[in-house]
């Protein structure tokens, strides 16, 4: 029972030191911005976090399960998730960023009231889209996730028999600094702009500085990963 | 044309040509891969240690442990740091042991032509230290230092970490 209290609170700092390295500094700074961009109504702030937070634990879990069932080899999983995941990032960022931009938008050819139906359901959708979000930023492993996660994190699986909750609470640790600082600058952003009786104009520039970073967190990416720019 | 539709095809270009040569790179590039067993290895493994021509030539000893560091042509902030701290514990710990060539320090990029089996012979899973003892000139047993990246916020203790491994490593042998 101490083991595996032991190793779950190791599992939760493990998950907290990969998230406060500087190299996944670059999708925490586009998540942040994810989860803050509706500040107007915490609740969604809160949700959006949440979302973002499980949809890590999950891929954690799953990896780590498939892991530990030694249905997957560790090195070969980690490299190939290393070497595309960041790779494909970085376009795939900017197409999304370009949306929050309003600059691509979809084109439904369906008739009138279903388009209007999807339309109204299209920002539920982008809060529902931290989940796929922060499971998409979880596969993108850099040196310092790789290093933590494959060569700390699935050793104390293995060695605790915990297949199941320690990814969760790894999973949990790399979402929690990202949801704790999203909700401090929302709600410190909310109180000023409440403040100066500005919170729409706010909001609206909020979504626009969202869609910014994810375009210039996907020009990064693909300079550094695609072309080796930085290398 | 508006500054917004620039923007907008001026951004999905680079979408395509990122996409491009992507694929363009990766279909030029070889990927063969296979299984590895162990993460500290005793026994014969791959020749990586063979005693080149010139160190016969300077009459240096063959090296008894050689010290890996192993990265991708991407380098982060934190592998960077990995290589200076690794060098200067090396270094600064085993200075005669460099000189008479019983230890070897050596930068390998995984991504260069002719390095990817590392992946396999040391099961890597990320830039990785790895340390070799050397016997008649092949390899007896091998090690991940997967501390270094826990030690990284504490330099001494990284310094005091790497120096007792390679130490224990040249002992033994």
């Amino acid at each position: 029972m101490e083991g595996l209290l032991f190793g779950a609170g190791s599992a939760l700092w493990l998950g907290i030191l990969t998230s406060i390295s500087p190299c996944p500094l670059a999708t925490n700074i586009a998540a942040i911005s994810f989860i803050c961009r509706d500040l107007a109504t915490p609740r969604k702030v809160l949700l959006t976090g949440t979302l973002y937070t499980l949809g890590r634990a999950v891929t954690y879990v799953a990896l780590g399960a498939l892991l530990v069932g030694s249905l997957l080899s560790m090195p070969q999983v980690s490299n190939l998730l290393q070497k595309y995941m960041n790779k494909l990032l970085g376009p795939i960022l900017i197409l999304v960023g370009m949306f929050l931009l309003d600059l691509l938008s979809f084109r439904f050819s369906f008739s009138a009231p279903v388009t209007e139906s999807l339309q109204k359901r299209m920002p539920a959708w982008g809060m529902w889209g931290a989940a796929p979000l922060g499971m998409f930023f979880a596969l993108a492993f850099c040196p310092v996730s790789a290093a933590l996660f494959f060569g700390s994190l699935i050793p104390l699986s293995l060695k605790t028999g915990s297949s199941v909750i320690l990814p969760l609470l790894y999973g949990l640790g790399t979402g929690l600094p990202v949801f704790v600082f999203a909700v401090l600058i929302a709600l410190g952003a909310r109180s000023v702009s409440q403040a100066f009786d500005k919170l729409t104009q706010v909001e609206k520039w909020a979504r626009g500085v969202t869609g910014l970073i994810f375009v210039a967190v996907g020009i990064y990416f693909s300079l550094a990963y695609i072309f080796g720019v930085f290398s | 044309m508006t500054p917004k539709i620039v923007i907008k095809f001026s951004l999905l270009v680079f979408v395509f040509v990122s996409l491009g040569f992507l694929m363009t790179k990766e279909a030029s590039r070889d990927t063969s891969s296979a299984n590895g067993a162990g993460d500290s290895q005793s026994g014969e493994g791959p020749n990586v240690g063979s005693v080149p021509a010139d160190r016969a030539v300077s009459g240096k000893a063959a090296p008894r442990v050689v010290t890996y560091y192993f990265h991708t042509t991407f380098r982060c902030v934190s592998c960077r740091k990995i290589e200076a701290y690794s060098r200067e514990a090396i270094e600064r710990g085993f200075p005669h042991e460099l000189r008479e060539g019983k230890l070897e320090w050596k930068v390998i990029n995984v991504e260069e032509d002719g390095n990817s089996h590392f992946i396999d012979d040391y099961r890597l899973f990320t830039k990785s230290l790895i340390l070799v003892r050397m016997k008649d000139g092949k390899q007896a047993e091998w090690k991940n230092l997967r501390k270094v990246w826990e030690l990284l916020n504490n330099k001494e203790a990284f310094l005091r970490y790497v120096q007792e491994e390679v130490r224990t490593y040249l002992e033994a042998v």
